[in-house]
């Protein structure tokens, strides 16, 4: 880590200027759908000193998010004002270790107003599956929870559990909004997030003290507010009526819609499109493989199997294919119709034969 | 002799038409944006999947809104069309419900007699507005979807929230299976019953009138 206070130096060390500061503050704006000169503002508050403290647990987790934020191929401002400014405590990246780690950790806590920022699900049924020095994970999120000033859940894990909490769930795994209350928690949810969301989150959070609006899975309305399908480049195609309907066909190379591909866009709430990934060269849509819906909740049970349109249905467990089910019940309709068909007109004809008999029986009578 | 009864009044009439016509849009669309089968080709300038989602949304509008008025007619209709006549509310029904089975399974010789609905049909047709009700539930959820601040998401959003936007889905989907399972069973049957009864069932839903047998030596 640079240093901790100052913005200009850490800009400085990566060689970027103050022109490169202001055409992120700019893009993160747009980004937050704020006006125009709100730019000026952000910028301003960006720069000014002190910030408030990040404190960054890892649970249940894949580091993924942690690597989404950092990997990218140039340092980007966001990856600098996320993680160089103010970051007091972050297991994967920090320098610190063991005991001075720990005591960092502790006098942010102590002092109170941090934004606490978690990545991985917590195990609230087996919570020994989780420990960091010997403390269990729902114990040091409650800990830390408490004096925060606001919680943002990294990734779909944090947020809703996500892989972990997948059926059958082994670790009893929750999001931390299950375990926490009391404290206003922001979900970024995704699998990973989106780097430049969260930059635009901290910035949101470091300009105005409080947090966007949100959606009712808190999620923040200026990145989850819109549906991938809606925003999608291959919607023209989709409308078009023009499938990919094998990877690599005709229709893949030209770029057309992956719905029957298994795409879960019509059913995913994110800003891929616009913000994109990679420094925004491309996003998985645009790069040819369906969405999988890694911003919803419980997206791993119900997006999947990725590659098909329809997610199979759990029961006890058990993955039933509903779909198929209510086909053959309307073929097994159309066959029971059919034999009650023969049985009504076999039945029909014995009773024209009876009454002709019986007819037959009246006329000897008389 | 026959005696001509008036058993189907216009409203329900013109519902029944409004939905067997909605009914044969909306499944092949359905069917056609669960499982696009028809790809236009690209030389082709179509909107394709634009228009086929257009015709579903249309029809389903008219699909519900002819159900909201045989709903109404359930309590204000005649006789036959009111909602005791289709419900197995009353022991008498309850028991005809049985022997109709009993009948259509081939155990009865004889066919129980009804002028209106017998127990099975009304019980068969509240079963359907049980799926019609389900599947407009689950239709105008997935309709909400673009526009997440609209009226709506507003009603029928929590059904998004509580289940996700999948297994609406396939809620939505499996549905419309039994809805063509209905459709065969029902055109079925009044093609069946035209024939035993004798009372003109087929042509009543479109005249409204039954013809009924009564007793010659009665004056
Ligand atoms: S949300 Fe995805 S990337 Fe992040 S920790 Fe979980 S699995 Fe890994
Ligand atoms: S590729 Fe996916 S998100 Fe894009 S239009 Fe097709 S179904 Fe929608």
């Amino acid at each position: 880590m640079t240093d901790t206070s100052s913005l200009q130096a850490a800009l400085a060390h990566h060689g970027l200027t103050r022109r490169d500061f202001l055409k992120f503050c700019s893009a993160l704006t747009t980004l937050l759908a704020l006006p125009g000169n709100a730019a000026a503002q952000i910028a301003a508050s960006l720069w000014r000193k002190p910030k408030p403290p990040v404190v960054y647990l890892e649970f249940q987790d894949c580091a993924g998010c942690t690597e989404s934020l950092l990997r990218s191929p140039s340092p980007t401002i966001a990856q600098i004002v996320l993680s160089d400014v103010s970051l007091n405590y972050h297991e994967t990246i920090m320098a610190a270790a063991g005991k001075q780690a720990e005591e960092a950790k502790q006098q942010t806590i102590r002092e109170g107003g941090y934004l606490l920022m978690v990545e991985g699900s917590i195990p609230v049924g087996t919570r020994a599956a989780c420990c960091i020095g010997g403390r269990s994970a729902v114990d040091l999120l409650k800990e830390a929870a408490a004096k925060a000033a606001a919680i943002v859940s990294v990734g779909n894990c944090a947020c809703f559990g996500n892989i972990p909490a997948a059926d059958p769930n082994p670790t009893g795994a929750v999001g931390v909004w299950d375990v926490v209350s009391g404290v206003s928690i922001v979900n970024m949810a995704g699998c990973p997030p989106n780097p430049a969301n969260l930059a635009a989150l901290v910035a949101h959070f470091i300009t105005f003290r409080d947090l966007p609006k949100m959606d009712n899975l808190n999620r923040p309305l200026f990145a989850y507010g819109g549906r991938i399908h809606d925003y999608c480049e291959r919607r023209a195609h989709f409308d078009a009526g023009r499938y990919v309907e094998a990877w690599g066909d005709e229709g893949h190379r030209l770029g057309w819609c992956l719905y029957k591909m298994g795409c879960k866009g019509p059913a995913t709430f994110h800003n891929c499109p616009s913000i994109r990934w990679n420094l925004a060269t491309s996003w998985p849509v645009g790069a040819g493989h369906g969405c999988v819906g890694c911003s919803e909740i419980r997206f791993w049970d119900r997006m999947t199997p990725f590659y098909e349109r329809l997610p199979e249905a759990a029961v006890i467990h058990t993955k039933v294919d509903l779909n198929s089910i209510a086909k053959w019940m309307a073929v097994a309709s159309a066959a029971g119709v059919a034999g009650h068909a023969v049985g009504s007109s076999i039945r029909g004809k014995l009773r024209s034969r009876d009454e002709r008999k019986k007819q037959q029986g009246e006329t000897r009578e008389k | 002799m026959l005696k001509r009864v008036k058993v189907w009044q216009g409203p329900v009439r013109i519902f029944h038409w409004v939905h067997a016509a909605a009914l044969f849009v909306l499944v092949p669309t359905g069917l056609y944006i669960g499982y696009p089968f028809v790809s236009a080709a690209a030389v082709h300038q179509t909107y394709l999947m634009g228009w086929v989602r257009f015709t579903h949304s249309i029809a389903a509008f008219f699909f519900f809104f002819g159900f909201l008025v045989r709903g109404y007619w359930f309590f204000i209709g005649n006789e036959f069309e009111h909602w005791r006549s289709w419900a197995p509310a009353s022991r008498r029904r309850r028991h005809g419900l049985k022997e109709m089975v009993l009948y259509y399974l081939f155990l009865r010789k004889k066919r129980p007699y009804y002028i209106g609905l017998n127990p099975l049909a009304g019980l068969i047709y509240l079963c359907l507005g049980v799926m019609i009700f389900i599947q407009a539930a689950t239709g105008f959820a997935l309709y909400s979807l673009p526009y997440r601040a609209g009226p709506w998401h507003a009603a029928f959003g929590w059904m998004i929230s509580t289940f996700g936007a999948q297994p609406v889905r396939l809620v939505h989907h499996s549905m419309t299976w039994l809805f063509v399972a209905y459709l065969i069973i029902h055109i079925y049957l009044v093609v069946l019953d035209d024939i035993e009864e004798g009372t003109g069932d087929l042509l009543s839903i479109v005249s409204g009138d039954k013809y009924v047998q009564v007793d010659d030596q009665e004056p």
